[in-house]
């Protein structure tokens, strides 16, 4: 198993997340970047719906007390295993008795932390997903953050050699971001707003958690209020009457009733949740079609992607 | 009952996501509707369709992710539109028990009673008696667990949410917004206008269910109550 010598309240158990409850208000909850997790599964050879770390922000210890292939990946830092550096994403055979030190991420958001044959978890309403809103996953089924003296087993495994992610398929997380918007027919904006939206850019502001994170422009953009509260979508763009986009992330709620212009890709949200405040993004339109193109390209090379 | 049988379902239908598609199903506060809702849901439960991953619904609308790979949009409208056919001949009658829900209005709780009452122009002891003075049907649930939109609630007592959500709203929290009124089943943000709270919790879930008091359809009445019976009936409840 693996013992946690220090945490924060940004380390969650997630799995590819929790589905067929929205219509009583589950939140889907799964990895932030799931591109990165779902890497983080796959230079395993796991099942992409095998537990794993969410890692928000770093500062994570843990002790091995079994040999165990690991996959890190996602956001990078200063990160070790007995003081020795890793070297980037990827997977690192662990002997028993090591310590993996995961510092404090520099290049975004999330990374994510594996082990072959996935940590053995019990699941609450079909997923060990942490959701704090919720009270639901995570180690003691609650929804509570990992905390120092949990332990976590999985199973001993044959030493693997290490191999990385090649270099390509590794986003930049600092750049500033250009996310691919679906668009939703709506008669809340009008072309003006619209224009606005696609025509300026917009800065992480500092509230930004699992839920949502809202960003903030030079001008605000009008919507014509909603009466009622609808299904809302992972990646749906609200505009609340203040006039800035507020962006649902993995533990929204099923519903809501601000108006929204859109839904991002699933890759421009991946990319989005590894941004923390201050960093830079903008919008453009694409096309269902070539999206789901996108998203499809990666439901097959990882087995599935949500 | 009489249902459109000719639904189209195509004119209906709008992907949102990748994944993700919505079906316009009409008047959200229609009984149609909500034998709509019925019929496809529980033709959902009945089939449990492989390409389906979830399913969820909000005045007016069903919102559906799949696996794009595993299903046709053609496809999928020839399913809803045989699922609604053939449930049009038996529907069975909705559950007529009425819930009553205590709820105390005390300032200490019912936070935008005040500017509720500055906005309406009626004094807070009207709005609480407007509150409380008819049931309401569950319209819709969602949100978060246990959490049902019910309506409708008295038109003089009708106002937009607040401009900016509120980061945290107490558990238990009773809440106004437009033709609406919710209880927040736990702690989190939201942009309704409290007006007061009920002791006790209105969900429980177990590792492989939910166990909601607020179910589609069902009735429910508000009854006020003082700080005192709030505070003897909180100790009384069972967690559960």
């Amino acid at each position: 198993m693996i013992r946690i010598k220090q945490s924060s309240p940004m380390h969650t158990i997630q799995d590819i997340g929790r589905f067929g409850f929205a219509s009583q208000g589950v939140a889907h909850a799964g990895p932030m970047d799931s591109i990165a997790a779902c890497w983080a599964n796959w230079i395993l050879g796991n099942p992409v719906n095998r537990p794993f770390i969410e890692i928000g922000g770093g500062g994570l210890v843990a002790e091995f007390t079994k040999s165990a292939n690991v996959a890190i990946a996602g956001a990078w830092g200063d990160f070790t295993l007995d003081e020795q550096p890793l070297i980037g994403p990827g997977c690192y055979p662990v002997n028993a008795g090591t310590v993996l030190k995961i510092g404090r991420l520099s290049s975004g958001l999330f990374t994510y932390f594996a082990v072959e044959g996935g940590f053995d978890m019990e699941p609450f309403l079909g997923s060990v997903a942490t959701c704090q809103r919720d009270g639901l996953g995570g180690v003691d089924g609650l929804g509570n953050a990992l905390a120092a003296g949990d332990e976590l087993s999985h199973e001993t495994s044959q030493l693997k050699p290490l191999r990385l992610i090649p270099r390509r398929y590794l986003d930049s997380y600092k750049v500033p971001l250009i996310c691919d918007l679906i668009m939703r027919n709506s008669d809340h904006f009008d072309s003006i707003a619209i224009d606005r939206f696609f025509n300026q850019s917009y800065t992480v502001a500092k509230e930004q958690n699992r839920m949502g994170y809202r960003l903030e422009g030079q001008t605000s953009i009008s919507a014509r209020s909603a009466r009622y509260s609808i299904p809302i979508p992972l990646g749906g763009v609200q505009i609340p009457p203040a006039g800035q986009p507020i962006v649902l992330m993995r533990d929204h709620g099923s519903l809501g009733g601000y108006p929204i212009i859109g839904t991002l890709t699933r890759r421009s949200l991946s990319l989005l949740a590894q941004r923390s405040a201050g960093g830079v993004a903008s919008f453009r339109p694409i096309k269902r079609d070539e999206a789901t193109t996108e998203f499809l390209k990666y439901q097959k090379f990882f087995g599935d992607f949500r | 009952m009489r249902l459109d049988c000719a639904v189209n379902f195509k004119e209906r239908i709008e992907w949102i996501s990748e994944d993700t598609l919505e079906i316009r199903l009409g008047d959200p506060v229609a009984p149609e509707t909500l034998s709509f809702v019925e019929m496809i849901s529980h033709w959902i439960d009945l089939e449990k369709p492989e390409w389906l991953i979830d399913h969820c619904y909000g005045f007016g609308i069903l919102s559906l992710v799949v696996h794009p790979a595993l299903i046709k949009e053609s496809r999928l409208i020839d399913l809803l539109t045989n699922a609604v056919s053939r449930s049009l001949s038996g529907s069975g009658p909705s559950d007529l028990h009425v819930i009553e829900i205590p709820v105390c209005y005390a300032p200490e709780f019912g936070w935008d009673l005040q500017l509720i009452s500055e906005t309406t122009e009626l004094p807070v002891d009207q709005i609480i008696e407007l509150h409380c003075s008819r049931d309401y049907r569950v319209l819709a649930t969602g949100f978060v667990p246990g959490f049902g939109y019910l309506g409708e609630t008295d038109p003089r007592i009708h106002l937009p949410r607040r401009d900016t959500p509120r980061t945290r709203i107490p558990r238990g929290s009773v809440a106004i917004s437009e033709n609406q009124t919710v209880i927040y089943p736990r702690e989190t943000p939201g942009g309704w206008n409290i007006i007061g709270r009920m002791p006790g919790s209105i969900v429980s879930v177990t590792r492989d269910s939910i166990n909601a008091k607020f179910v589609m359809g069902r009735l429910v009445r508000f009854k006020s109550i003082s700080m005192d019976e709030f505070q003897a009936i909180g100790v009384l409840d069972d967690p559960d």
